[in-house]
């Protein structure tokens, strides 16, 4: 006899129904599994037999055949388990058969209990997405699924709940989802008025931003409080960190979630930063998705890397191929990069003398190729603060107080590009910029008379208009004035190091 | 006004580092010159170019060391100079700092010590200087827009960064980033590398 039983496969975060079909029928008393299966689901025959005989169901001395289908798919995971107990205890007669759109999802221990799998939230979803009308998920998985609307989702505890049909349902379908307490703030910043104003920039715009100071001036410590100034996250936004999230395992009880800040080292794996794997988990540019990359010591890290970083700046999503595969992960970021401007770290700054060569100078910043500068907006000199700040004890403004113009001038660009599929002025192409940053005649001119007189390179053209943008948008302007462009044209400290340096 | 004389430690055709032919053709082009003791085609060698010292010392009247290391090029000239019967001055340094180390070492040797550039001109024998010079060198306060004049004030006589403008003046930091913006193209201040600003 046959009985078919379906479940759900994810590849990055895109799902396949998988079918699991089992037989059973007179013959050598064996258990077969096919499919193009993981070692993982190999062992699921062992934990099944084990845990069903725990639950005191007896299996019929005759040979059990399973195929999960579509056998093309590469399948790994131990999130197939409940689906294939289910299909077995179907043929036994135990359990009645539902409809066609159930998916049974989870893995199965000795005692017969039911296990938490990762990645239940995107499967959920692409269930939904699927035409699935009902899914049975783990217990332990309950709190995340709470975010998928109109599905039916049940929670088993063990496999005895499944037979005895005692399930555990959400009896909340509006999750309070609270932010976590960061306990930092932007006011604990004495002096760095210019790296504060240019982060509220970069929030406002989500422009990358790139910090350039001496080692001990305070640049881990401004780009941590950078996440304290971004709005909240809203519904959406929620789902798409939480899908991510659930992807790693990353879940547990409490439902506390905020914007990510990721702080990376040079030292890290590729695998770690871009994702990675036989069956690929998003890295740390994907864990950062609509949040804060971090880069600390940015010319240390090597070629490769950079390279990767220019395309995903550019691309907004990271493209793993495997033979089985590509998986797309969202990384939508904005970059917070911190370098010194030398090999010592002392060059041109007010705290003590540079004892670099040009030449060693010069290396330092041909590691970070041109490419990569152009794609940052933002280039600010964090310098010492001077003691005299701290000693008058003066409050520097509140993060709350400088997110709520932060907000006022994402609204402000949300509506603008309404038709264009945009949020940002960071994410304005070349068109784009044509159409929303055009300037006035005074303006223009005032333009081309900075070009000259300050040497600024035309590459970073696009980078000052949007950047003017941004600041015309936090200052109430509708077009970009003389004043945003004056402004603007002060964060270009790395461009001018190259000039120097070079 | 004088003009710039380049000695070379190689041949004239082998300008070194490469990069500097451009400042080599600038210096031509404003009515300077170019002298080197090597053949024209001469090599680049480490050696030639402490020996080369003695022809800059030998060509001047006078050495003015600003700053100098431990056994710099400049202390090696002034060295020579001093060998030569050259008059030598030396800017006085903090003993603390690395790049007074040469120039103190000078004065202790009998270098000028200079204040001023009438400690120059008085060695050198020079009583009045033509009064179009006196009045290009005159420090004067200039005399910037009045919406300027409050930022301009706060950069004071030595390099300033804009968080100590914008300490002294109180005035919101997107203003000050704005209107140092303006003084630079409209050549009231410049900016030194690391974002110091100073008046020109």
């Amino acid at each position: 006899m046959l009985s078919i039983v379906k479940t759900i496969s994810l590849f990055g975060t895109v799902g396949s129904i998988i079918e699991v079909q089992v037989d059973i029928s007179s013959g050598i008393p064996t258990w077969e599994m096919v499919g193009m299966l993981d070692k993982s689901i190999q062992e699921a025959k062992e934990r099944i037999k084990v845990a069903l005989k725990n639950c005191r169901i007896k299996i019929p001395g005759k040979k059990i055949s399973i195929n999960l289908a579509p056998a093309e798919i590469k399948k790994e995971g131990t999130n197939f388990d409940l689906a294939i107990a289910v299909g077995v205890l179907q043929n036994l007669g135990i359990v009645q058969p539902e409809n066609k759109d159930v998916l049974y999802i989870g893995e199965i221990s000795y005692d017969g209990s039911i296990k938490a799998v990762n990645g239940i939230l995107p499967m959920c979803l692409e269930a939904k997405r699927l035409g699935i009308k009902k899914v049975y998920i783990p217990y332990e998985n309950l709190n995340e699924a709470t975010f998928v609307k109109d599905l039916e989702i049940l929670g088993v505890k063990t496999l005895q709940n499944l037979i005895e049909k005692n399930y555990f349902f959400i009896l909340n379908k509006n999750p309070v989802i609270k932010e976590k307490e960061l306990n930092i703030d932007m006011s604990e910043v004495f002096g760095q008025e210019k790296v504060k104003r240019a982060l509220e920039i970069s929030a406002a715009g989500e422009h990358s931003i790139i910090l350039v100071g001496s080692p001990g001036v305070g640049k881990t410590m401004l780009a941590k409080r950078a996440i304290t100034i971004y709005p909240e996250l809203n519904y959406e936004e929620i789902i798409e960190v939480m899908k991510i999230n659930s992807i790693l395992g990353n879940i547990k009880e409490n439902l506390k979630i905020n914007r990510p800040f990721i702080e990376i080292s040079p030292n890290i794996t590729l695998n770690a930063f871009v994702g990675g794997g036989r069956y690929p988990k998003p890295g740390a540019v994907s864990i950062a998705n609509l949040g804060i990359l971090f880069m600390d010591e940015f010319p240390e890290f090597d070629r490769n890397k950079i390279n990767l970083l220019k395309n995903i700046l550019d691309t907004k999503f990271v493209k793993l191929d495997r033979v089985s595969g590509s998986a797309m992960y969202p990384s939508k970021f904005v970059l917070i990069a911190a370098m010194n401007p030398c090999p010592c770290g002392y060059y041109a700054s007010n705290i003590k003398e540079c004892v670099c060569s040009k030449n060693k100078i010069r290396n330092y910043l041909s590691k970070i190729g041109k490419a990569i500068i152009d794609r940052i907006d933002l280039q600010v000199n964090v310098k010492k603060v001077d003691y005299r700040f701290v000693s008058k004890n003066q409050i520097g403004e509140k993060s709350q107080d400088i997110k709520e113009r932060v907000k006022q001038a994402r609204k402000l660009q949300e509506e603008r590009y309404k038709k264009e599929g945009i949020l940002t002025n960071s994410e304005l192409n070349s068109n784009q910029i044509k159409k929303y940053c055009a300037l006035d005649k005074q303006t223009n001119e005032f333009v081309k008379e900075l070009y000259i007189k300050m040497g600024l390179s035309v590459r970073s053209y696009n980078n000052i208009l949007k950047v003017s943008r941004t600041i015309a948008d936090l200052n109430y302007k509708e077009n970009i004035d003389i004043q945003a462009i004056a402004e603007a044209v002060q964060y270009r400290c790395l461009e001018k190091l190259y000039k120097e340096g070079m | 006004m004088g003009n710039t004389i380049a000695v070379l430690g190689s041949g004239i055709n082998n300008i070194y580092p490469k990069e500097n032919l451009k400042l080599a053709n600038d210096i031509i082009e404003n009515g300077g010159c170019i002298i080197s003791e090597y053949p024209n085609d001469a090599e680049v060698k480490m050696s030639n170019f402490p020996k080369r010292n003695r022809i800059i010392s030998a060509i001047s009247e006078g050495i003015l060391v600003i700053e100098a290391k431990y056994r710099s090029g400049s202390t090696i000239t002034a060295n020579l100079g001093f060998k030569q019967g050259k008059k030598v001055f030396c800017l006085p340094s903090n003993i603390d700092s690395k790049l007074g180390v040469g120039t103190n070492k000078l004065i202790q040797k009998g270098a000028k010590l200079v204040i001023n550039v009438e400690d120059i001109f008085s060695e050198l024998g020079i009583k009045k200087l033509r009064e179009d010079i006196v009045q290009k060198w005159k420090y004067e306060e200039k005399n910037v827009p009045k919406e300027y004049k409050e930022i301009y004030k706060a950069i004071g006589n030595s390099p300033t960064d804009i968080n100590t403008i914008c300490y002294k003046t109180n005035i919101p930091i997107q203003e000050v980033s704005q209107k140092l913006t303006m003084l630079e193209i409209k050549e009231y201040i410049r900016v030194l590398p690391g974002d110091m600003f100073v008046k020109v």
